[in-house]
This record gives structure tokens, C-alpha cells and sequence, in this order.
């Protein structure tokens, strides 16, 4: 009886050792390959304010164009979508866009892994030929809190949290300057600056 | 009492604050009125680069504004006359517009052979007006002449020259191959839809029709812009139909202005804009990108893909392959 319940015991507590070192790796795998990529809304929930007034300048570009609402707010929709932003939801009576961009960054182990960029694009009418565009980029973050190999708490990381010297900096504003650079290019094209 | 009032003030605030919001943020519909002379001109919305017909002249049709100082473009084209941009807002809803006719692409061109200056005086007119009445029919809205046709002595016949301009938002910049394709399948449009028409008009005087086709390609990337202009030959000739001539089963010749339709004789890519190295090197980047978004699927590897372009002065040529 006693021979039985010692082996019934090595082998509990060999499967439990087996699945907390399981756990673990996971755990530590999961901070760099979150178990799942995030949602528009997740990174922009809908009481979220649409104003930048709490972003440091740096998290966000805003441009101001004597266009009017109508053409500028088209030619937003397809500058966005021309520089790679896959527009999700596109809300015009509200002059919002979401959209989200995937970028690839090389980790320190020389490993290329997909970073999700989650964009929103605000027009806003300053009067019949005049609107500004605001664009404002969150990149996902690592998985916080892992339960057994499955991501609880993802984050959803505002640009202003990442520090100026890691690759996520450089994305956003990669993303910030191309939009532009798009935007202006169509606005030239159309005949409308 | 006290608990009541409140909750009554916060209704209150919030109905305004939504009848104001909706009021500033709302999409407004009204109808709008235009009437041109002469009639039957088309009417489009423009938004951005992009032209939504609205219908022919006299009209009323409705048009959505963002809010009540919104303005909204409308253009008005009629073939012949100088197209017209008019802004309309929610507080002015009729256009009345007198269209002034477009002497530009009726050219009083001066010919020193007095053939062709013959033919000019007898044709040109008609075969405007037969341009044109094909690209409404064929809803080629982005063709237009891009100056007046004329024609030219060429070997021992004559040649009519259409240059036609068209503006495409196809805007990837994308290898050569696939741009002469395009160029091709312009050509097909036009010439099939031109043919006809140039054929029964024209007399054997006009063996061949030469279309100078100018195809706008918008880029990305840099302040750039990609123009490339194809020249493309159309020569005419006679089909000898089998069929019934006078009782008899006979050849009988059907002239064909676009019998023989030869390929792209010249494309050329130039950009305006940026020069630089980098400039280009965006170009390029984004142009690769666009390729990526608009063939392949998301994630999916693929293949190193090379630009080759021009810089302005024409004679320097840069080639980017890029590996991602």
C-alpha cells in the first residue's frame, strides 16, 4: 500500500514539475510572443476622449490644411491605406479612423517577430476650408501576467511609454513621417495644396 | 426635490449636448440644383481625386455635408466647353453656370502642305466631337485630349495624331512589365472604342491613326510623381469582306483605321518632385509595399523586387532591390 501511494505520489509530483517547467517557458516565451495579437478596441476604448491633450508631443503628429472636411478626410482614408494601415473602422460623420499596421522587429537573439501598430487617424473641421489631421500610433506591448501559458493581461502600450532608444520609437515615427509624406503627396496630386 | 431638479438638469444638458454635437458633427443631407447652358453637362462630385457622377444637367440630386459651413466641390463637364469647379454649401444650394467653350482642343492649326491643311478644315471638327461623344458613351470620364489633334504626312499617307490624356489613380509603381500591361489594356479601350467611328468618318485621305496616349500615374513616397507618357500606332488598312455586292458574292473592302495595331513603341518613367537618393529610396521602399499589400497576403514572404527609374535629368539610373 505504501510502495503504491509512494509511486502514485512520484508520479503526481513528476507531472506537476513537468507542468509548472512548462508553465514557465511559456511564461517566459509569452513576455516576448504575446498568445495573442490585440484588438482596435483594446488599444482605443470607445469612452477613450479624442483629445491629445495628456500625449507628450512626440506620441502624436497633428498637421493643419486649408482643405475642407469632405476632401480631406477621402484623401486620409487612402493615404492611410496606401503606407499599409489596413483601416478597420472608418467613421466619418466622427472624422475617426482605426487601423492597424504590422511591422516586423529583429530581437536580441536575431529573431524576426511581428509588432502590431494600432493607429488612429482624427479629422476634425476648423471651418469650410480648413481641417487638421491627428494621427496617434500604440504599439502592443509584452503579455504582463501569464496563467498557465495563456496571456491575461495584454497591453496595449501608449507610444509615450516606450523609451526614445528601442525600435518601437523608431517605427511610430517612421509611420508618422510616411503618412505625412503620403498625405501631402495626394493632397499635391488632387490640386488642393 | 433637490434630487429631482438635478436629474432634470442633467437630461436637459445632455439632449442639448447631443443636439449640439450632432448638429456640428452630423452629416447633413440637402438637395442641391444645377442648371448650365447649354444643358446636358455632367455633374460630379469631387472628393479628393475622386469624381462621383452626379447625373446630366438640368438636375437636383441630394448631397451630404459634414456640417452647416461645410463646402462641397461639384464639377461640370460638358464636351467642348471649359470644365467648371463650383463649391456649394448647405446655405447655397443652386448652381447656375454659363459653360465657355473649349476653343483649346479645336486647333486652327496652320499646315504648310495644303493637303493636309485641306483634310484639318474638313475633319478635325468632326472627329472632336466623335472623341468625345465616345468617352461619354464609354464612361472613360478620366480621358480628355491633352492638346488639339492634328495630322501629319507619314510615308506616303497621312496619319491622324490623337493625343489623348488620361489621369489613373492606379498609383503602385510598379515593375515595368506590369505597367506596359496597363498601357495595353488602355489601348484596347480606346481603340476599340474609337475604330468605328474614326472609320466611317474618315476617307481614304487618313490611312492611319496614331494615339498618343498620356497615362498619369500618381506615386508615393518622397514628394514624387510618376508620369509616363506611351505612345501607341494604330494603322489602317482594308478587311476584305465575302458577301453579297450587287447579286454577287464578292470581296467586298471595309476600311479599318485601327487594322493593324501595333505594340507599346515608347514608355518612358520621369518623376517630378524629389531628386535625391533618398527620395527615391522611399519611392521605392513604399512602391515594394504596395506590391506586398496588393499581391500577397499578409505575412506571406516574397521575392526581392528592383524599381528602375529615371531621375529628372534623364540620364541616370538608379535600381533598388529590397529584401524585407
Amino acid at each position: 500500500m505504501n510502495i503504491i501511494n509512494r509511486q502514485v505520489m512520484l508520479r503526481v509530483s513528476l507531472l506537476a514539475m513537468v507542468g509548472l517547467l512548462a508553465a514557465c517557458a511559456n511564461d517566459f516565451w509569452g513576455k516576448y510572443y504575446p498568445e495573442r495579437f490585440g484588438t482596435i478596441q483594446e488599444a482605443y476604448p470607445p469612452g477613450e476622449a479624442d483629445n491629445v491633450s495628456s500625449i507628450p508631443e512626440d506620441a502624436y503628429v497633428r498637421r493643419k490644411f486649408d482643405v475642407a472636411y469632405a476632401d480631406l478626410f477621402e484623401i486620409v482614408d487612402k493615404s492611410a491605406s496606401q503606407i499599409g494601415i489596413d483601416l478597420q473602422e472608418t467613421d466619418k460623420q466622427h472624422g475617426i479612423l482605426f487601423g492597424k499596421k504590422v511591422v516586423y522587429w529583429y530581437d536580441g537573439h536575431g529573431k524576426r517577430r511581428p509588432v502590431h501598430l494600432f493607429t488612429k487617424i482624427m479629422v476634425k473641421e476648423q471651418g469650410p476650408r480648413r481641417s487638421t489631421v491627428t494621427l496617434v500610433v500604440k504599439s502592443q506591448g509584452d503579455c504582463l501576467e501569464s496563467v498557465w501559458g495563456s496571456c491575461k493581461d495584454l497591453a496595449i502600450k501608449p507610444t509615450y511609454n516606450v523609451g526614445p532608444d528601442t525600435i518601437w520609437h523608431k517605427d511610430i515615427a517612421d509611420i508618422q513621417s510616411v503618412f505625412m509624406v503620403a498625405l501631402t503627396n495626394n493632397l499635391n496630386q488632387s490640386g488642393l495644396r | 426635490m433637490h434630487k429631482h431638479a438635478a436629474k432634470l438638469a442633467f437630461s436637459l444638458a445632455f439632449i442639448a449636448g447631443a443636439a449640439i454635437h450632432s448638429n456640428i458633427y452630423g452629416e447633413i443631407q440637402r438637395q442641391i440644383h444645377v442648371t448650365t447652358s447649354p444643358e446636358g453637362a455632367a455633374v460630379f462630385i469631387k472628393l479628393g481625386m475622386r469624381n462621383i457622377p452626379l447625373g446630366s444637367t438640368p438636375l437636383s440630386a441630394p448631397v451630404e455635408f459634414h456640417s452647416e459651413q461645410s463646402i462641397v466641390r461639384i464639377q461640370i463637364r460638358k464636351p467642348l466647353y471649359k470644365p467648371v469647379m463650383v463649391e456649394v454649401q448647405p446655405g447655397s444650394l443652386h448652381v447656375r453656370v454659363n459653360l465657355e467653350r473649349n476653343n483649346a482642343v479645336m486647333s486652327n492649326k496652320k499646315y504648310p502642305d495644303p493637303v493636309l491643311q485641306r483634310i484639318h478644315e474638313k475633319y478635325a471638327a468632326g472627329l472632336v466631337a466623335i472623341l468625345y461623344k465616345q468617352f461619354t458613351k464609354a464612361e472613360l470620364s478620366d480621358y480628355d485630349l491633352a492638346e488639339p489633334l492634328f495630322f501629319e504626312k507619314l510615308q506616303d499617307n497621312v496619319a491622324l495624331i490623337v493625343p489623348l490624356h488620361l489621369a489613373t489613380e492606379r498609383r503602385n509603381l510598379i515593375p515595368s512589365k506590369l505597367n506596359k500591361e496597363f498601357a495595353k489594356g488602355v489601348w484596347d479601350r480606346v481603340s476599340a472604342s474609337l475604330a468605328k467611328p474614326l472609320a466611317n468618318r474618315l476617307s481614304s485621305d487618313v490611312t492611319s491613326v496614331l494615339l498618343k496616349v498620356v497615362l498619369v500615374q500618381h506615386g508615393i513616397g518622397g514628394g514624387t510623381q510618376q508620369t509616363s507618357h506611351t505612345v501607341m500606332t494604330c494603322r489602317g488598312g482594308y478587311n476584305y469582306v465575302y458577301q453579297y455586292q450587287g447579286g454577287n458574292m464578292a470581296y467586298v473592302p471595309s476600311y479599318n483605321p485601327c487594322l493593324y495595331q501595333e505594340p507599346v513603341t515608347r514608355t518612358e518613367q520621369s518623376f517630378t518632385g524629389e531628386k535625391t537618393q533618398t527620395g527615391l529610396a522611399h519611392l521605392t521602399y513604399y512602391a515594394d509595399r504596395q506590391v506586398l499589400h496588393g499581391m500577397k497576403k499578409s505575412g506571406e514572404t516574397f521575392d526581392n523586387i528592383g524599381v528602375r527609374v529615371t531621375d529628372m535629368n534623364g540620364n541616370k539610373r538608379y535600381t533598388h532591390g529590397i529584401t524585407p
